[in-house]
């Protein structure tokens, strides 16, 4: 095992580490460990919000779009920047309403807001199946990045084997404040790791700005958001549904942070500054229309950070940054071990006695972090599920709009009809192989889920049928919600 | 921005006799001017900056520009939520809309 690969290995069991050292500090059974008895202060907030803006599709993702599309990857910062924004609206709204009815998960907002056990046992399912191809991406994602700092395939599957099970084991232990004390590690890391890819790579491809000049010269399309490949309908229909599906909480694993916050207000505080986070965004963004400069036009997207990284930097430096890249893919895969599970033991498995439903949730964790692992280490490619991930969880943000007033005025056959047209035509579009050109699949199943939704709602309020019993902000919702 | 709204008084709930004090924070106004970055971003690829190739002192015209909608961004989250912020001063409450919890039964 070479240097690089021990640093990488020490830096990982590192993190573990860090993860561990959050125990419980009562035992408050399945609402501590999910949201931390919902007494979360500020900065620990901060840091779990901030989560989700710096992962691996930051060290790697990002830098190959900026490579292939230059400047059509500052969309990242569009929509996450955006995202801010309605989460400042929403989140609060989410945490008091959680607080005060006692949801500790995305499904229990839909069983009480709509008076549904089916549609939230719905939410559950759909929501844990479709959050596995978005774990293993984490996973998969891991393991490029050692395999591209170390270059070995073996080095690669250790470390994910590794991973998985540090996840499993700081997920167990610390829940919520496990996941909180890595990602303060993480989001440090980050930043420092990507301000010292970013000096290496540029400064070997002619320094700052000239770089700019340089790729202007090589491809001067790089400095439009039109380089091939990407236009106007790409930007804006991606940076659309992914501002409704962020902005509207839909991915069931950011719920806890939310849920989790000591007060809404405090989530508001934190979000009004979050977009500065995004800057940072512009630093793999450089290091990737840089490496035009450095490496080969056919390197694969995932791979030009590293690999100019690589050409730039000695073997322990980019090392310690794997590390960094390594933090940030165990960061969200803990948050969505977690989501997975809760969503299963809180809301699928809700006849069981809570007792019993807090131990299968830890074996739910297990058979999760191993489904990924294993499809991981097979070289599944699930690729196909993840757009279903992205475009399919987006299709429940007509129904969390809904649900977010005083009183839920739409009928849970509307919700169900619209979430079922939009799914569908997301399943349809991905493997059916429909030409869509550049929009976005998410974005078109947006159209026919609200045009059912409508249909439906309106069929509902000339019959009188399907309305939610929504005497609305009840007490007893919220022991029935708990129970 | 109007306020209006934000300072009404409680109002009974006929039905239950519940104090209810709808104290609405995602108002109109506030959510039109929350809007005004994300219509930035979305009219992007149509700036003739980003049509063209453009440097700004040597960096990419849409990067400064990402970069401004991002500065602005958290310029008008900040004076919202201090309009926020003063409603709250008058009212005391911090949720959008007051839970059972809050709610006084006449």
């Amino acid at each position: 095992m070479g240097t690089a690969a021990i640093i990488i290995v020490v830096g990982i069991v590192l993190i573990g580490v860090i993860g561990f050292t959050a125990r419980q500090r009562s035992k408050q059974g399945m609402t501590g460990w999910l949201v931390a008895g919902r007494k979360v202060p500020r900065w620990t907030s901060w840091f779990l919000q901030a989560g989700e803006s710096l992962t691996t599709f930051s060290f790697l993702g990002l830098a190959g779009i900026g490579f292939a599309g230059g400047v059509s990857a500052t969309f990242a910062v569009a929509y996450l920047t955006a995202a801010c924004i309605g989460q400042f609206f929403v989140s609060p709204r989410l945490r008091d309403l959680a607080a005060s009815r006692g949801y500790l998960t995305m499904a229990d907002f839909f069983k009480d807001r709509f008076r549904s056990r089916t549609l939230s046992v719905i939410v559950a399912i759909v929501g844990a199946i479709f959050l596995i191809p978005y774990l293993q991406l984490q996973l998969t994602g891991l393991g490029l990045i050692v395999q591209l700092a170390t270059g070995s395939p073996e080095a690669s599957g250790l470390s994910m084997v590794l991973a998985s099970a540090i996840v499993i084991v700081f997920v167990i232990w610390g829940g919520i404040r496990g996941i909180a004390r890595v990602s303060i590690f993480k989001d440090f890391g980050m930043v420092i790791a990507l301000v010292i890819v970013t000096v290496g790579v540029v400064g070997a491809a002619g320094g700052f700005p000239e770089v700019f000049a340089s790729v202007a010269q090589a491809n001067a399309d790089l400095l439009t958001t039109h380089a091939k490949g990407f236009d106007a309908i790409w930007w804006v229909s991606g940076i659309s549904v992914t501002i409704i599906g962020s902005s509207f909480a839909t991915f069931p694993h950011l719920w806890s942070p939310v849920l989790a916050a000591r007060s809404g207000a405090i989530l508001r505080d934190n979000v009004k500054w979050l977009a500065v986070y995004q800057l940072a965004l512009f630093l793999p963004i450089t290091v990737g229309m840089s490496a035009v400069l450095l490496i080969s036009h056919d390197t694969k997207g995932n791979q030009v950070l590293f690999t100019a990284a690589q050409q730039t930097m000695p073997d322990w430096l980019v090392a310690i940054v794997a590390v960094c890249g390594a933090a940030a893919a165990m960061v969200p895969a803990g948050a969505i071990a977690m989501g997975i599970s809760s969503l299963v033991s809180n809301n699928v498995l809700f006849k069981l006695p809570e007792r019993i439903r807090f131990r299968l949730n830890h074996v739910v964790i297990v058979v999760a972090v191993g489904l990924a692992l294993l499809f991981g280490l097979m070289k599944s490619d699930i690729g196909q599920l993840l757009l279903l991930t992205y475009g399919g969880l987006a299709q429940l943000a007509p129904a969390v709009i809904s649900g977010l007033g005083r009183k839920v005025r739409v009928s849970t056959w509307a919700i169900a009809a619209g979430l079922i047209a939009g799914t569908l035509t997301v399943i349809v579009i991905t493997f059916g192989n429909i030409p869509h050109g550049s929009w976005d699949s998410g974005f078109i199943a947006l159209a026919p889920n609200l045009v059912l939704f409508g249909v439906v709602e309106a069929i509902s309020r000339a019959t009188g049928k399907g309305r939610p019993a929504t005497a609305f902000d009840t007490v007893e919702a919220r022991e029935e919600v708990a129970a | 921005m109007s306020t209006q709204p934000e300072r009404s008084a409680p109002r009974p709930d006929t039905a239950t006799g519940v104090i209810r004090v709808t104290q609405r924070i995602a108002t109109p106004s506030r959510i039109a001017f929350a809007c005004i970055p994300i219509v930035a971003m979305l009219i992007t690829p149509f700036l003739p900056f980003a049509v063209e190739p453009t440097l700004w002192l040597g960096i990419p015209a849409v990067m400064w520009w990402m970069a401004a909608i991002v500065i602005a961004t958290v310029v008008i989250l900040n004076v919202i939520d201090r309009s926020i912020r003063r409603q709250v001063g008058i009212t005391g409450f911090e949720s959008d809309e007051l839970e059972p919890e809050h709610e006084g039964v006449r």
